[in-house]
């Protein structure tokens, strides 16, 4: 299954057009953690039968979830001649390998533990826009589809002293997305950027359902959607002639400006559609410092995204844009939706 | 200094914009099970109790009632991971530990093989809350109203139910062994109740309890006696459910003679056999009681 599926997608970017000119490249890294969960998991596993000990290492963690995330994403995109519509004038080929662990322990009194894996290789084609001067607007919309193997671990009560069986299988993944930023002026010194985002992706795992959980379902729809605002106004300050105070706003799940999160975290979290609006809701002030070149070099941001403070800085260097920032994320893993810091670095290069 | 006047502005927007709104993000109601895990997960057991039963005026039902029990529970001291590792931990050195067969090991075990299995009872009642706990007996009674049908209900579940159900007769079971081994319980000392009434209240508790605990066993599998005494035989359940049975039919003063006659070894007799003739001679009185009571009504 695993290798026709590869085989397929091979010969579909085989058969398409040679890239002509204005090519685009994209690439990004990126790499997020709390603390590696999976460590504890490895402990607890090795102390199996011994209450003591594994009281010990569960005694301080019950409700505090922990992640750790990587992804690699390159995208190549050309003008295509398939049909002649600017909004959508290049053909976009994307690739993307993520890694994605987390669990959680919950609940003292009626402990459970969970612990997922996995590492996944997502490819995408699509069509975006022309990179042409003065475009106020943005379009991308790609069909992605990936697979990768998954481990995940579940105990709960008295099977934390037995040993806890790692339960392996594949995870694929097929869905869309569709991006549109736009970039306004309303006012002589009042700027308005708009950034929409709505992914959907059906998952299914061949992974077994714990004994103890045989409800657990691991094959489903998600669906994503983000609404990102700034709101600037441009003034004069000593550190940039060209300074951009304002606001920024961030609706859907995971309301964190500017993170991107591995596409399998939705999986992994069961992503609801709507789960609930201080889940998904953020607000923040935002500071950019703009050279001559009108470039975004420095962005200072922070709020309440999400329910939980988060912030970060990005600072572009030519076509270079390096980014730091954290956020509390919410886990939807245990009934009490926990949040985690999580701490992110990116770096960005387009050419 | 308009300059600085936007820079003060623009760092005080993002102070504001950070702290605001936390205080809102700590206030809790308690009304939703996500609320009401992150508490437990917090520990603050009695938050949760407030919080609940503020809700209700009467007790609650279903998930809610097995919350609730969850946070007296906790409350209690009885966190399952935690109580099986405190039976490894030493014994502690008070005189119902000196009293409750004093040959058992009293250091750390590194393993529970080989431990009699009288040892480990002694060791989960030296840290057992007592059953009749105020905290303790209401988690068990919202645990058998949360889920009252065994078979209806999640094995883990059944598990902690049988659990809390065990804790109980092993913690009245250990009471009226002191008890009959002439060290009077706290109960009697403080005069809240004579000594007949005392037993008979906890023999027939403890009667009812044994048969919830054996019920709730044949619907979790060996976890209960697993999570207590590291063993997954179902071996404890299996011996309860055949003791109870045959104290039931036999009578209990009778089942105390045959124990003395057939079960007790000559080294046991010579320990033992005087408790044994000193709680048979209370069940009998109690049982002449219980039948002037039903004459004189």
């Amino acid at each position: 299954m695993l290798r026709l599926l590869l085989l397929l997608l091979i010969a579909f970017f085989a058969v398409l057009p040679a890239p002509a000119r204005a090519t685009d490249f994209d690439l990004s890294l990126a790499y997020g953690q709390s603390r590696d969960f999976w460590r504890l998991v490895g402990d607890i596993q090795d102390r199996t039968g011994n209450a003591a000990e594994i009281d010990a290492l569960a005694r301080n963690r019950y409700g505090r979830p922990d992640v750790i995330y990587s992804y690699l994403d390159a995208a190549y995109a050309y003008p295509h001649s398939h049909f002649n519509w600017e909004p959508f004038g290049m053909l976009v080929i994307g690739t993307r390998a993520e890694a994605l662990a987390g669990g959680e322990i919950s609940n003292p009194i009626s402990p459970e533990i969970q612990a997922y894996a996995n590492a996944t290789g997502i490819a995408s084609i699509g069509y975006r826009s022309l990179n042409a001067p003065g475009r106020k607007t943005f379009w991308e919309a790609r069909l992605l589809g990936g697979v990768g193997p998954e481990k995940r671990l579940y105990a709960q009560g008295a099977e934390f002293l037995d040993t806890i069986p790692v339960r392996n299988g594949a995870l694929f993944l097929g869905g869309a997305f569709l991006q549109m930023m736009n970039h306004a002026q309303p006012g002589e010194d009042f700027y308005v950027t708009t950034d929409l985002f709505v992914r959907t992706v059906y998952f299914h795992s061949t992974t077994d359902a714990p004994l103890s959980k045989p409800d657990e379902d691991l094959s489903f729809f998600t669906v994503r959607w983000k609404l990102q605002n700034e709101w600037l106004k441009e003034v004069d300050t000593f550190l940039s002639s060209r300074t951009r105070l304002g606001i920024i706003s961030v609706l859907g799940q995971n309301p964190t400006p500017f993170l991107n999160l591995p596409v399998t975290w939705d999986y992994q979290q069961h992503l609801k559609t709507y789960p609930g609006f201080r889940s998904t809701s953020g607000i923040g002030g935002i500071a950019r410092f703009l050279n001559d070149r009108a470039l975004p070099n420095v962005a200072l941001y922070g709020g309440f995204f999400g329910g939980a403070f988060g912030g970060g800085a990005d600072l572009q260097l030519g076509p270079v844009v390096l980014n730091a920032s954290t956020y509390g994320l919410e886990n939807f893993l245990s009934p009490s939706r926990e949040k985690t810091r999580i701490w992110n670095a990116t770096l960005g290069i387009a050419l | 200094m308009k300059k600085l006047a936007l820079l003060s502005l623009a760092l005080s927007w993002l102070s504001l914009s950070a702290c605001a709104p936390d205080s809102v993000g700590r206030y809790q109601t308690g009304e939703t099970k996500e609320e009401a895990t992150a508490l437990l997960n917090g520990r603050q057991y009695q938050k949760v109790i407030w919080l609940i039963e503020n809700r209700h005026a009467a007790d609650p039902e279903g998930e809610e009632a097995y919350l609730l029990a969850q946070a007296y529970l906790g409350k209690s001291g009885v966190e399952p991971l935690a109580f099986a590792a405190d039976i490894s931990r030493p014994e502690p050195d008070n005189e119902a530990a000196r009293n409750l067969f004093p040959q058992c090991p009293k250091g750390e075990l590194r393993s529970h093989r080989g431990v009699p299995m009288k040892c480990i009872l002694k060791r989960v009642y030296l840290r057992a809350p007592k059953a009749d706990d105020p905290d303790f007996a209401r988690a068990r009674y919202l645990l058998r109203r949360a889920y009252p049908v065994p078979a209806n209900t999640p094995e883990w579940v059944n598990t902690l139910i049988g659990l809390v159900e065990t804790l109980s007769v092993v913690s009245r079971a250990g009471d009226v062994y002191l008890f009959a081994k002439g060290q009077t319980p706290a109960q009697l000392m403080i005069g809240a109740q004579v000594r007949l009434p005392w037993l008979k209240n906890h023999g027939r508790r403890a009667r009812e309890e044994a048969r919830f605990a054996i019920d709730r066993a044949r619907h979790a599998g060996p976890k209960i006696s697993g999570l207590l005494s590291g063993s997954k035989a179902d071996v404890w359940f299996e011996q309860a459910d055949g003791t109870v049975t045959y104290a039931e039919t036999v009578g209990l003063p009778k089942f105390l003679d045959f124990v003395r006659d057939h079960v007790l070894k000559p080294n046991d007799e010579i320990r033992y056999g005087e408790m044994i003739d000193r709680l048979r001679d209370l069940v009998a009185q109690e049982e002449n009681s219980l039948l002037q009571t039903d004459d004189d009504e």
